[in-house]
């Protein structure tokens, strides 16, 4: 295209043709002026000196325009004309013809004009035919290269509006890329303006180092932190500036380990504890995270770090505060185990002494005086235990005994054990046990007791002149029993039902000093029904009434597939406790005021007494002689309780057995297991009252280990607790039965002891039927004939005869007993 | 295309030589073959200079070789350069009428006369050029040096059967 455009350029700059219609009209022209000498010649004729030059000169030139339209390519076109080619033919063969004449002399010349003159009028045509076709063929020829020229310009044109419209779109698209590219360069400075923002104002320090370690940033934090101008940092090696000298050999080794195999630790690890050092040579604890980073000078580090200096001692201090705070608790409990030591021993003797005095022989302002005394220091005493228990529960050491109980009886017994206190407020207390056929049950009845006593006194002491009603019910489908104690007393304000259970909550204080308390009762409670796995809510009506709710899992018996066993007699709560025959008893305890009122309460009851001061001279002395009971101390010098009554029975023979019961101020579950694995038989929980020795003393004597010495007159005949406790247990049908068949065997049984004496037959058949009828008037509370059996028992045994009198009196004191049964009123 | 100078030196020196006289062009002896009249300062026939074969030649001869639009193939034209002549003839003046035995006549800007430029041949290719043959002289430029010589203008001033040339003021 460019050749073609310009090649037309060139043909046009350069003319291939000077005027060719006039060349071409010249022929026409020329041939008229030959025409015009020849006539000049023969008008002329002889009177010019040569008239013919002018003829030949025009002949010439004439010739010579010939030969122009003969050979030049201007005129090819024209030559291409077939009548125009013709008459250029017969053009040339005039001149030709006429050559001869022209160049021949004058005189031949002129005698020839005529002739020329002739044939020169011929050939005018044939010029004219050439000049005319040469003319047409020309303008022909003009005309194609003007519309040649014109299509060449066109498509120029329609070139150069493509180039133009390209170099739009190109000059568009370059504008659109510097355009780009300039928001492109407007971004990027944006984001580094924003990152050395980031980076200068970041609270961390920020490094940034090649793979030699050398430092490319440093910023302000950084500066702050190390103590180094950045101007100072650049450029040299970070473990030179900032890691301590004993961490710069494992930092070096760690960035070889890198740089070989690739493998990171602390690379890209997160957050890493480590120690830096500053300028001045400090090493603090920094937390560090370092990531790495391809660039194009190679791959590059970039370390977070954070001074935590501040943060590590604030745990240093913390740590401190909490072992603090842990010694602190541990001493508390200590201190709190040591006083109720400490504070229970002097208000036993206090207690004790107090129950020495016979208060007959005193005035009754005397009296009063003392009932005063007494009162105070239970209270004291019952504080003393509360907050016993409540560092017990919290330390943990509360451990859950799992026996099989009756939840009839126990309610019950609670009822009558606080009917007295309730009565003195003028309240009435009721009971409901909904428990079907499932009465005994699986748990710990201490516990139980202690929560519900708990409710039921504050029951109490919160209402005046009004029911107390404690419920307990099995729900159904759920191995767990709840209790209510309900009472209409005063009940709680809305706002204080979620801190009743805290500890130290004591809502009306005036009032609670009315009724005395430590604010700790719900907050053992609380903690109790936790223990056990229950749960406790409240519910009350301010001025209406209280509803305490405990819901206990307890498993019943007969879902454990096991036998019910018979209630344990809850020696500790036993209303009444008769004396039972004089004993020979040791009591082992180095507190001289123990001893004294513990041996003053025995004496008067008519028991012999001998002392031991400590674990070893009690030790001694059963070796020495023998008794029938040991009350043994537990915390002693020399020898402990627990030491002595080991080595009491490892010096026992084979087939005896001496009663060792433990005196101690509290007795946690594992404390029994300890005292009953060293062979302890029973736990007397001081502080000591006259009730609780002699039902301890009752049990002993009962037992079949030892031979007691019956009395003959024994007054008791009937235990009425027993037969209460009996009838609660049973069932009042089930009670009554029970009597009836008792009544009638027991009957029987007497009478075959009595005629086996008077017949004299003493042996094993006496000996069974005495033992057998000993074991039922127990259960009956049937004290004096059991007393009396065993003894005949007892004597069969030792081999000592039998007074024949036993038999009558055995009858007498049956009938005795027979007639308080039959008028008994359960 | 070639241009060697036959006798250059002595134009010249004959050209001063007629500079002082005015009248120091050689008389002719044969045909007069130009006429030039008008303002020239050298004469050899009243007011004009007249020129038969030999003065020419004596102006020196230059050959072109160049193709024309009116003959067929590369030529060879020999002759004297106008600006020899108008040297020889002492011209003074702006453009140069030249006129042809057929009437023909156009006028040439006294600026064409250069070293190089258009000559008056009377050779071609060799041979003397009669009336029939455009001669006996043609105003040849070397068409084929230059594009510039290739122009309708310059084709009209190529005048051939060159009779006589008026040099105007």
């Amino acid at each position: 295209m460019g050749q073609q455009v310009s090649r037309e350029i060139d043909e046009l700059a350069t003319a291939n043709s000077d005027n060719t219609q006039w060349s071409l009209a010249q022929a026409d022209v020329e041939l008229l002026g030959l025409v015009d000498a020849i006539n000049d010649a023969l008008v002329t004729d002889g009177l010019e000196p040569n008239p013919v030059g002018e003829v030949r000169r025009r002949f010439d030139i004439l010739y010579s325009r010939f030969n122009i339209l003969q050979s030049s390519p201007l005129f090819s076109i024209v030559r291409q004309d077939p009548s125009a080619m013709a008459a250029l033919s017969r053009l040339e063969a005039f001149l030709e013809d006429m050559v001869p004449l022209i160049d021949a002399e004058d005189a031949q010349l002129r005698a020839g004009l005529p002739m020329l003159s002739a044939r020169a009028e011929q050939i005018r045509a044939d010029v004219r035919t050439v000049t005319i076709q040469g003319v047409a063929a020309l303008a022909r020829q003009s005309d194609e290269q003007r519309s040649g020229v014109a299509s060449t310009l066109s498509f120029v044109s329609r070139i150069t509006f493509a180039l133009f419209f390209f170099m739009v779109v190109l000059l568009a698209l370059l504008a659109h890329f510097v355009l780009r590219e300039r928001t492109r360069a407007y971004q990027e400075g944006q984001t580094r303006a924003r990152l050395g923002t980031i980076i200068s104002t970041s609270l961390d320090a920020i490094i940034v180092a090649d793979d030699q370690g050398r430092i490319l940033e440093f910023n302000s934090a950084a500066e702050n932190i190390f103590g180094y101008a950045r101007e100072e940092a650049l450029g040299n090696p970070m473990d030179d500036l900032i890691v301590p000298d004993h961490h710069r050999a494992a930092h070096a080794d760690g960035m070889r380990r890198y740089l070989s195999t690739g493998e990171k630790r602390v690379i890209d690890k997160g957050r890493v504890r480590l120690e830096a050092r500053n300028k001045l040579g400090r090493v603090f604890p920094v937390e560090l995270s370092i990531s790495s980073a391809e660039t194009r000078d190679g791959e590059v580090f970039i370390s977070y770090i954070r001074d935590i200096s501040h943060r590590v001692a604030a745990e240093r201090e913390l740590i401190e505060a909490r072992d603090e705070a842990v010694a602190g608790e541990k001493a508390k409990a200590d201190l709190i185990a040591v006083m109720s030591h400490e504070m229970r021993t002097p208000l036993n003797g206090m207690l004790g002494t107090l129950d020495l005095l016979d208060v007959r022989d005193r005035s009754p302002k005397e009296r009063e005086y003392l009932d005063i005394i007494r009162a105070s220091g239970r209270q004291l005493l019952y504080h003393v235990d509360t907050v016993l228990d409540m560092s017990r529960i919290e330390s943990g050491k509360i451990a859950l005994n799992k026996e099989p109980f009756s939840l009839d009886a126990l309610v019950r017994e609670l009822i009558e054990s606080q009917r007295i206190v309730a009565e003195h407020r003028g309240n009435a207390l009721a009971c409901r046990v909904m428990i079907g056929d499932q009465n005994t049950v699986v748990g710990d009845p201490i516990r139980i007791r202690q929560v519900l006593l708990n409710l039921l006194g504050n029951a109490i002491k919160f209402t005046r002149n009004g029911t107390i009603l404690v419920e307990a019910e099995r729900l159904d489908g759920l191995e767990a029993v709840e209790f209510r104690v309900i009472d209409d007393g005063i009940g709680i304000d809305g706002s204080d039902l979620e801190r009743i259970f805290e500890d130290f909550v004591t809502l009306d204080t005036s009032y609670t000093r009315a009724v005395g308390g430590t604010g700790l009762g719900l907050g053992i409670v609380r903690r109790l029904v936790k223990a056990m796995d229950g749960e406790i809510c409240v519910e009350s009506v301010k001025g209406k009434g209280s509803l305490f709710r405990v819901r206990i899992p307890l498993e019943s018996v007969t879902a454990m597939g096991l036998p019910p066993s018979p209630p344990e007699s809850t020696v500790e709560y036993s209303t009444d406790a008769a004396v039972v025959a004089p004993m020979k008893i040791l009591i082992v305890e180095d507190n001289r005021i123990n001893r004294i009122v513990l041996r003053d309460l025995l004496e008067q009851d008519g028991h012999t007494v001998d002392e031991a001061h400590n674990g070893q001279q009690g030790v001694e002395k059963v070796d020495k002689a023998s008794y029938d009971i040991v009350f043994m101390d537990i915390s002693m010098p020399v020898l402990d309780g627990v030491e002595a009554t080991r080595a009491i029975r490892l010096a026992e023979g084979r087939g005896t057995r001496l009663p060792i019961v433990a005196l101690t101020a509290h007795a946690a579950d594992s404390d029994k297991e300890r005292f009953r694995a060293a062979g302890l038989d029973d736990i007397l929980v001081k502080p000591i009252s006259r009730r609780g020795l002699r039902s301890m003393l009752a049990r002993f004597s009962r037992g079949p280990h030892w031979s007691a010495i019956a009395t003959p007159n024994s007054t008791i005949l009937l235990d009425d607790t027993q037969l209460k406790e009996l009838n609660s247990a049973l069932g009042r049908s089930k009670f009554s039965d029970l009597l009836a068949s008792f009544c009638n065997e027991m009957a029987e049984s007497v009478e075959a002891v009595a005629s086996f004496i008077e017949r004299g037959e003493i042996g094993p058949e006496l000996a069974n039927e005495a033992h057998h009828a000993a074991g039922s008037a127990a259960m009956f509370g049937a004290l004096a004939l059991h007393g009396e059996l065993v003894a005949v028992e007892d004597a069969i045994h030792r081999g000592v005869h039998n007074d024949i009198t036993t038999g009558s009196r055995l009858r007498s004191i049956w009938s005795d007993t027979e007639s308080a049964l039959s008028s008994i009123k359960i | 295309m070639g241009f060697y100078s036959l006798a250059k030196p002595l134009t010249l020196a004959a050209a001063i030589l007629a500079a002082g006289t005015a009248t120091a062009l050689e008389p002719t002896e044969g045909e007069v073959l130009l006429t030039v009249t008008g303002e020239i300062g050298a004469t050899n026939s009243g007011q004009a200079a007249e020129f038969d074969l030999p003065l020419l030649e004596t102006l020196g001869t230059v050959v072109i070789e160049t193709s024309t639009i009116w003959t067929d193939g590369l030529q060879t034209f020999e002759g004297v350069e106008l600006v020899d002549l108008l040297d020889a003839i002492m011209a003074e003046g702006s453009s140069l009428r030249a006129i042809a035995h057929n009437d023909y006549a156009v006028d040439i800007p006294i600026a064409d006369a250069i070293e190089g430029g258009p000559i008056i041949a009377f050779l071609r290719n060799g041979e003397l050029m009669g009336l029939r043959d455009k001669g006996p002289l043609w105003l040849i430029y070397p068409f084929d040096s230059s594009p510039e010589y290739q122009s309708e203008t310059i084709y009209s001033r190529s005048i051939w059967q060159l009779d006589r040339i008026e040099v105007l003021p």
